[in-house]
């Protein structure tokens, strides 16, 4: 990666955060409310800068009370306005699910197309840091199972602003996650690619469009979040192994962006699956079965993939890496497919 | 309306409650076999509000365009007394493409922006979502306000006391209104309740709660009007828990063989009890007590045959409003 | 030794809970706080050594809760307790019936948790059986405001025949309305007000109000009572009362706190001091009756009603002097070196409860 002196760079939690700065000027019926997203900025750094710059009229502290101020962004939402709205961890939607569930994702399919929920659900995902079972997963493949929000999985400050901007224009409920690992926290070990090249000025990045992050023609390795950027660090560590890896990032779960991943396994015939989330009737399941449907025959190798091993996120550090998808595992798994 | 008129709460009442028995007789009538409660022209649960009708019509008095009702599974009767759509809204309970969710909603379901009136299937989780919508009013700068449904078994789930919180913590102009009709199906408030009176739960968030006994309306009337006055003048939340009645059973097809006091049900209908106090002070007369009554029988039935000669929608549209 | 007592206990579930909590702030008074003051009741009765307490029965969960407490060890000094077996209406009924069984029973005292509206109730029910009110209403004029302990003591003592009943009670006035056929009463107040709304029962806009009769005026009370109580003060135990025609274009204006939390500027007509004993006839074109705060009765016509002041309310319980008594009762010796008056008249405070202060 190249950079000229007037690019900037900031980090993911900036970029996501100038998002929603960007279209609070534009849009006043914009306006961010959670725990602790006001004067602290969003424990993760969500909404950083956003209370000095808009006051505690449009970036707002809640109490502890999923249930009652998720479902308060429900109804100012249909009411028309468009609250983005942080849940602090994604582990906290058992308290708030009904919600989530059964209310911002149905009401506009239970009203016939009617009502319309325009918002933005922001949650930090993800392990590696020894917060253990309560405060580590991913479970972006549990919103995306259920119908009715978009679910948006940014892995890099470009796409976390653009996607961020999208998501608040969108007339449907975003699910919009953020792992903790990818922010560019400065009280957390984080992947460089933590900080890119992020333009001044709003800009969109389509929601349910896949983004090839690597090209290469011998495997394929579809992907998300911060296993994007560890996949990238294995692939252009392999490419000097002379192994061409192909990155596709796929941004977001809901939409499924089918085309970009089948146009990829088509062209290299293998593919491994990476994702963070747990491994049975998730994500790694469902890009495999979206390959089956498509042409079974357009893998050279048997479909492979890496996933936590369906056990809860442990604490201590050797176990938690032991189920986490880290670097040696994919490039051990990118290596078992060119075998 | 907002000055009482008692002829016109009377004539909202009889319609409601001609809405209710005519839907209970339709929802048997095609039963086959009787005991399938998926089968017939309006398949799947049915919760009816008869004797629930004071609530609604008390509290809607005083409502205007713009304000809004989250109310619960049992919601006809606050969504004919808000001006919902009859005919739409039958059609929809049919499951037909003419009703107000094309048919996606059903009974339990019924959404018309237009007037700003939802309900949820989920007890007390409409609660959140009228703080919500009254969060809007208020950053509108609008005078409009919104209305909360549960009942007294609802009222023990987090999301009530959740909403009471935010009401209070942020002065919304919400009034949660809770039908205590003594029964969470068939468990009895004194089973399910400590402190027994939510109006009283309401003191403890530094909210007003009023308790409305005797199933009275004009009670309510008065209760509602000054709740809600409140609330436009941008002085917060009350809440309001009048003491109802579940005059038929929690569902079509409830037996209530739990109910101990169900043989002195119907001495307790507000409707008749109420023509009567109408009639002692000469403001209702026999005439106009069958003239209430024709307009109301013929409402419905124009509705109901509205909804009959709906088209179904097709299995196709069933992919359709998912999304925007 | 002490007699075997029994005291009757009323606590009025609906009780500090109509829309003056929205309109005025009203007082709140929760079923939990009224559960915890008939505890605290419970103790000074056990105390005092009375042997049986009958309570109420609701539906509002306040027997219920005390019916649950009663069993704990810390209950162990209460009296027994047994509840009145009766049909829940969820209406004012519940109070009549209860109080009739206590008074059928021959309890030796009735304790009642409510306000002015709960304590009309018991008139003409309670006949000759002293009555202690603690105030748990939204409008609280009659009732006293002393701490249930003490009210449980002063009961105690008085059911236990520690105390002479005759040195520390009174009879109260009531107000009675009368059109002929029907009649009602009242213990504190009767307003007759335009328009024809019962509703919630509760007055809160006197820009309706035309006459108010009243039993007593305390300069200090609360509630419609308070208008005579700015303007000519009278006592709970004088042989008169009060009756203003209210003119709101009258030059005469009286702020009073006419309910908690509402302060309003009332123009009057007249005051007339009205004898025990006398009726007054009262023109009434259509309006309603107001008994003690709240809306009760319509007068859909014309007609002409009676009102009459009379002494044949309840027999009340001065708590204070009842304790007083108690107090020259003990015979505890004294080792105060400092001297001291021996004479218990000289401690009296000068003004009872209902004493007159004329």
């Amino acid at each position: 990666m190249s950079t000229t002196t007037e690019s900037r760079r900031v980090t993911t939690a900036k970029a996501m955060a100038e998002g929603i700065g960007q279209e609070m000027q534009r849009d006043p019926n914009v306006f961010v409310m959670g725990e602790d997203v006001g004067a602290y900025g969003g424990i993760f750094g969500s909404t950083t800068d956003l209370f000095g710059e808009f006051g505690p009229d449009r970036v707002i502290d809640t109490p502890i009370s999923e249930t009652g101020f998720i479902g308060a962004g429900i109804g100012a939402a249909v009411e028309g306005l468009r609250p983005v709205v942080e849940l602090m961890f994604v582990d906290f939607y058992g308290v708030c699910m009904d919600q989530i569930s059964n209310h911002m994702a149905k009401i506009h399919y239970e009203s016939g197309g009617n009502v319309k929920v325009p918002m933005v659900l922001m949650s930090a995902t993800g392990g590696g840091y020894s917060d253990a079972a309560q405060h580590s997963q991913c479970l972006w493949g549990t919103f995306a199972h259920l119908p009715g929000m978009k679910v948006v999985v940014p892995s890099n400050p470009y796409d976390a602003k653009g996607l961020m901007i999208s998501a608040i224009r969108d007339d449907n409920p975003v699910m919009y996650l953020f792992h903790k690992g990818g922010q560019g926290l400065v009280w957390m070990e984080k992947n460089p690619r933590s900080i890119g090249e992020v333009p001044e000025e709003p800009y969109t990045v389509p929601i349910g469009k896949a983004a090839v992050a690597k090209e290469g023609t011998d495997v394929t390795i579809v992907t998300l979040s911060l296993s994007v950027q560890h996949s990238l660090d294995v692939a252009e560590q392999l490419e000097g192994e002379g192994i061409s890896v192909e990155v596709v990032d796929l941004r977001s779960l809901v939409p499924l962006d089918t085309e970009t991943v089948l146009e990829s396994v088509g062209k290299t015939g293998r593919v491994l699956v990476v994702d963070e989330d747990y491994k049975s009737f998730g994500l790694t399941g469902e890009i495999a079965a979206v390959i089956a449907e498509n042409d079974p025959g357009m893998l050279k190798k048997p479909f492979s993939r890496l996933a936590v091993p369906d056990v809860p996120i442990p604490y201590a550090r050797p176990l938690e890496y032991g189920v986490l998808p880290t670097r040696e595992k994919i490039t051990a798994a990118v290596k078992d497919l060119m075998a | 309306m907002t000055e009482l008129d008692r002829l016109a709460m009377y004539r909202q009442m009889v319609r409601i409650r001609q809405y209710e028995a005519r839907i209970m007789q339709e929802y048997h009538a095609d039963k086959s076999p009787a005991w399938d409660i998926g089968a017939g022209l309006i398949p799947g649960e049915m919760h009816l509000s008869a004797g629930q009708e004071p609530a609604a019509v008390g509290v809607c008095a005083h409502l205007k365009k713009g304000d809004a009702i989250t109310a619960p599974h049992r919601p006809h009767h606050f969504a004919l007394a808000h001006g919902v759509d009859m005919n739409k809204m039958t059609a929809e309970i049919y499951g037909r493409e003419t009703g107000l969710c094309r048919g996606k909603g059903g009974h339990m379901h019924l959404f018309d922006p237009d007037n700003h009136f939802s309900c949820s299937g989920i007890i007390a989780q409409g609660l959140p979502v009228a703080c919500g919508q009254a969060l809007a009013f208020q950053r509108k700068g609008t005078d409009n306000v919104a209305v909360a449904v549960a009942g007294e078994g609802a009222a023990n789930q987090g999301a009530f006391h959740e909403s009471l919180n935010l009401a209070a913590v942020w002065n919304l102009p919400v009034i949660f209104v809770i039908e205590d009709n003594d029964w969470a199906i068939s468990v009895p408030r004194s089973a399910s309740t400590a402190g027994v009176s939510n109006a009283d739960r309401a003191s403890g968030y530094g909210i007003p709660g009023v308790r409305v006994e005797d199933n009275d309306v004009e009670a309510m009337f008065e209760a509602a009007g000054a709740a809600i006055d409140r609330a436009r003048a941008g002085e917060g939340p009350s809440l309001i828990e009048i003491h109802t009645l579940r005059l038929w059973g929690h569902f079509e097809g409830d037996a209530q063989a739990y109910r101990s006091e169900l043989e002195t049900v119907n001495e307790r209908d507000p409707i008749p009890k109420y023509a009567a106090s109408l009639q002692e002070l000469g403001d209702l007369t026999d005439d106009q007590i069958a003239d209430i009554q024709a307009e109301a029988d013929a409402e419905v039935d124009a509705a109901i045959e509205f909804a009959k000669s709906s088209p179904e929608p097709t299995a196709e549209d069933a992919l359709l409003h998912v999304f925007a | 030794m002490s007699k075997v007592a029994t005291v009757g206990v009323i606590a009025n579930p609906a009780s500090s809970r109509d829309v003056r909590r929205i309109v005025a702030r009203g007082p709140a008074t929760t079923a939990n706080d009224k559960i915890n003051m008939l505890v605290r009741l419970m103790e000074g009765l056990g105390g005092a050594g009375v042997n049986t307490v009958i309570s109420m029965s609701d539906a509002g969960g306040i027997a219920a809760g005390l019916a649950g407490l009663s069993t704990r060890k810390s209950a162990s000094n209460w009296p027994v307790l047994h509840f009145v077996d009766q049909e829940i209406t969820h209406t004012p009924t519940d109070t009549v019936t209860a109080v009739e069984h206590m008074a059928e029973r021959g309890v030796d005292a009735i304790v009642v948790l409510g306000g002015d509206g709960t304590n009309r109730l018991l008139i003409g029910k309670s006949g000759d059986i002293p009555v202690a009110s603690i105030s748990s209403g939204t409008n609280n004029a009659f009732p006293s405001r002393h701490e249930p302990t003490v009210v449980g003591l002063a009961v105690g003592f008085l059911a236990t025949g520690r105390v002479d009943r005759q040195r520390c009670s009174y009879r109260a006035k009531t107000l009675q309305v009368s059109d002929g056929s029907t009649s009602t009463k009242a213990l504190v107040d009767m307003a007759i007000l335009d328009g024809d709304r019962i509703a919630t029962g509760a007055i809160w806009d006197v820009t309706s109000l035309r006459e108010v009769f009243l039993c007593f005026a305390e300069p200090h009370a609360i509630g419609l009572s308070s208008l005579g109580g700015r303007l000519r003060p009278v006592c709970r135990r004088d042989p008169h009362g009060l009756r203003i025609t209210v003119d709101e274009r009258s030059n005469h204006r009286v702020l009073a706190p006419i309910a908690p939390g509402l302060v309003r500027d009332i123009g009057v007509a007249h005051v007339d001091v009205m004898s025990a004993g006398n009726a007054v006839e009262v023109d009434v074109s259509s309006g309603v009756i107001a008994l003690d705060g709240e809306r009760a009765h319509r007068f859909p016509e014309r007609r002409s009603v009676t009102v009459s002041l009379d002494l044949d309310g309840p027999i009340v319980l001065d708590v204070q002097r009842a304790m007083q008594l108690a107090a020259e009762g003990q015979q505890v010796e004294e080792h105060n070196a400092r001297p001291h008056t021996t004479d218990p008249s000289q401690t009296h405070p000068t003004n009872h409860e209902g004493e007159s202060n004329d």
